[in-house]
């Protein structure tokens, strides 16, 4: 078995979910805080984030329950796509050279929410693939093949 | 079995049709949350939903809008003209005068009638100020600006350029500052009223008439300087022949007085830049420092930085603005300096090698990175009024002396390339000359870093 194949049985286990629910959790925290200033700046990019900061929050509610149907579950996970990279900015952009210059661990804070955001993004990508997808036997096959 | 596979498959069938209602019910509360939360076509031109609500109330509304002269027909006059841009301000009382105004404009900006916001100088502190000046005192203090900057190694001295700057007006009888004032413009009043010095007349035939203006307006001098920011920004400039240097000492000045006191409105503003649109090519003004705020979302979507748009897009004139003095705190940049088009400008602390603590940072509400730059803005000694020296803090410091970088970089280009360099290759030889830079890309907080001057 390889370490690919542990991984994806893995994918099931809780921690996995556990980070996924934060993630999405604190996603949707920075997407209705983002929607609400560019909402102040009338922006009229602020109702995308509002949708963004909604489908966090159902994120969240799938790491526990699970998703309804697959159409759902993909729909859900098309917005990671812009949720992950947007962290992965906010992280690099605005939390670590905030820290850098000013020591304040809130921007290290930050960062470090940034991080489980867009590693919840990923893992949530990585789960919705593997399961409603491809499948998991087939994927797991594909993977174990070099080995 | 048969009975058990059926109860599998009705489960299995109300299990589909329950995921298809939520589905439906999914899709229909996101359809439904958009529809609620899109822009409706006054908030896309900037109207803000509230500004609505009280005209709607039957409360007045200032109002200020831009007609595209090359695509409307403009009925009635414009109050300010900058390019194909007529911008004009009125009082609205109804929502059917604001949507007749909304449907000929391209850009509409509204503000309760008491909270029409003010521009503001991005000064921070004024820690001393010296009617005379020991050389070793001023050699100690001029560091903060050339040594750190490395305006000392330099060839070039910015000559040939006019550097124009939106302000409190200037102290042109200060003698670090004769012979780099080419024109004088005050906005203050109902129309501009401009000396061009050499073709009006001296300076001192100029302060004849200002002390003329002083005696009729009771207490507002037209040219001259009544606070010290524009004395001390243009000195930070062109100061040459006295104890202290300005970082292009060659270059000329285009001084315009918009500020009376410490803050100023629009209408001024938006006067100053309408005027400098119509005689920057006349003048060769190549820059423009601007070392004020407006402390609105700093999205580029208020008038004055759409006025400024212009300047850059039709005259290739450079526009620094000052960040703010708000704190290193996120997205506390002011406008016009948040505008995608104009060069933003935070304040470094040369005394203590880090970012000033006041200075404003990104990003945008809009989710732009700035400032752009960040220059010495910590106790920066240059002119000041009555002859005077003074040491300032702020990104209103450190804006200026970003426009004299970039004036001598252009020089140092045009000789070279023999032909006028555009922003873009300017800004991008600062870029690539800069120290302190954080992150090997821009960042919110010091930007490119702080720029050196040529070789």
């Amino acid at each position: 078995m390889g370490i690919e194949h542990a991984a994806l049985h893995h994918l099931h286990v809780s921690p996995v979910r556990v980070i996924i629910f934060l993630g999405s959790l604190l996603g949707a925290m920075m997407m209705f805080g983002v929607a609400w200033l560019l909402g102040v700046s009338l922006s009229p990019l602020a109702p995308l984030f509002v949708l963004l900061g909604i489908d966090q929050v159902i994120d969240m509610v799938a790491a526990v329950r699970g998703y309804e149907s697959r159409a759902v579950a993909i729909a859900s996970t098309v917005p990671e796509a812009v949720v992950g990279p947007a962290a992965l900015w906010i992280m690099s952009y605005v939390a670590i050279p905030y820290y850098m210059e000013t020591h304040n661990a809130l921007y290290l804070l930050l960062a470090a929410a940034m991080a489980l955001v867009f590693v919840s993004s990923v893992f949530e990508i990585a789960y919705v693939i593997r399961r409603y997808v491809i499948g998991g036997r087939h994927v797991a096959l594909q993977l174990q093949a070099p080995y | 079995m048969v009975g058990g596979m059926s109860l599998s498959s009705s489960k299995h069938r109300t299990s589909s049709a329950l995921a298809v209602a939520l589905s439906a019910a999914l899709i229909a509360w996101l359809a439904a949350t958009l529809a609620s939360y899109a822009p409706t076509y006054m908030e896309m031109r900037g109207i803000d939903p509230q500004i609505v609500k009280m005209v709607e109330e039957g409360k007045p509304v200032v109002v200020y809008y831009a007609i595209n002269t090359s695509i409307h027909r403009v009925h009635g006059s414009c109050r300010w003209v900058v390019g194909s841009l007529c911008i004009n301000k009125t009082v609205v009382y109804s929502v059917d005068e604001l949507r007749k105004i909304i449907d000929e404009s391209m850009a509409v900006w509204g503000y309760p009638l008491k909270k029409v916001p003010k521009a503001r100088i991005a000064l921070y502190s004024i820690k001393a100020v010296y009617r005379t000046l020991s050389p070793a005192l001023g050699t100690y203090l001029e560091q903060a600006v050339i040594d750190l900057h490395g305006v000392a190694g330099t060839r070039e001295n910015g000559s040939g350029i006019t550097i124009a700057i939106i302000d409190t007006g200037v102290d042109y009888l200060h003698p670090c500052l004769r012979g780099s004032i080419k024109a004088l413009v005050s906005v203050v009043f109902d129309r501009p009223l401009v000396w061009y010095v050499g073709v009006n007349g001296s300076l001192e035939q100029a302060w004849r008439v200002d002390e003329e203006i002083y005696n009729e307006t009771h207490g507002i001098y037209a040219w001259m300087d009544q606070v010290g920011h524009g004395t001390h920004v243009a000195g930070l400039i062109a100061a040459h022949d006295c104890p202290i240097r300005g970082v292009a000492p060659g270059a000329k000045l285009v001084v315009i007085k918009a500020f009376v006191g410490s803050t100023t409105t629009m209408d001024r503003l938006l006067s100053a830049i309408d005027w400098l649109y119509h005689h920057a090519k006349q003048l060769g003004v190549k820059v423009l420092s601007c070392s004020w705020g407006i402390s609105i979302p700093a999205t580029g979507r208020d008038p004055v930085s759409l006025a400024l748009r212009v300047l850059v897009e039709d005259l290739h004139i450079a526009v620094f603005a000052a960040a703010g003095n708000d704190g290193n705190v996120p997205m506390d940049i002011e406008a016009p300096a948040g505008a995608p088009w104009v060069i933003a400008v935070g304040a470094w602390d040369y005394w203590t090698h880090s970012l000033a603590w006041f200075s404003s940072t990104g990003p945008t509400p809009d989710m732009r990175i700035k400032p752009d730059f960040v220059c010495s803005g910590v106790n920066i000694l240059s002119t000041y009024l009555d002859n005077g020296y003074a040491v300032m803090s702020g990104t209103s410091m450190a804006t200026p002396i970003c426009a004299a970088i970039y004036a001598l970089w252009y020089q140092y280009l045009e000789e070279r390339l023999h032909h006028a360099p555009t922003i873009k290759q300017v800004i991008a030889e600062m870029v690539r000359h800069t120290i302190y830079r954080m992150t090997p890309d821009k960042n919110c907080l010091r930007g490119w870093g702080v720029p050196l001057a040529p070789p």
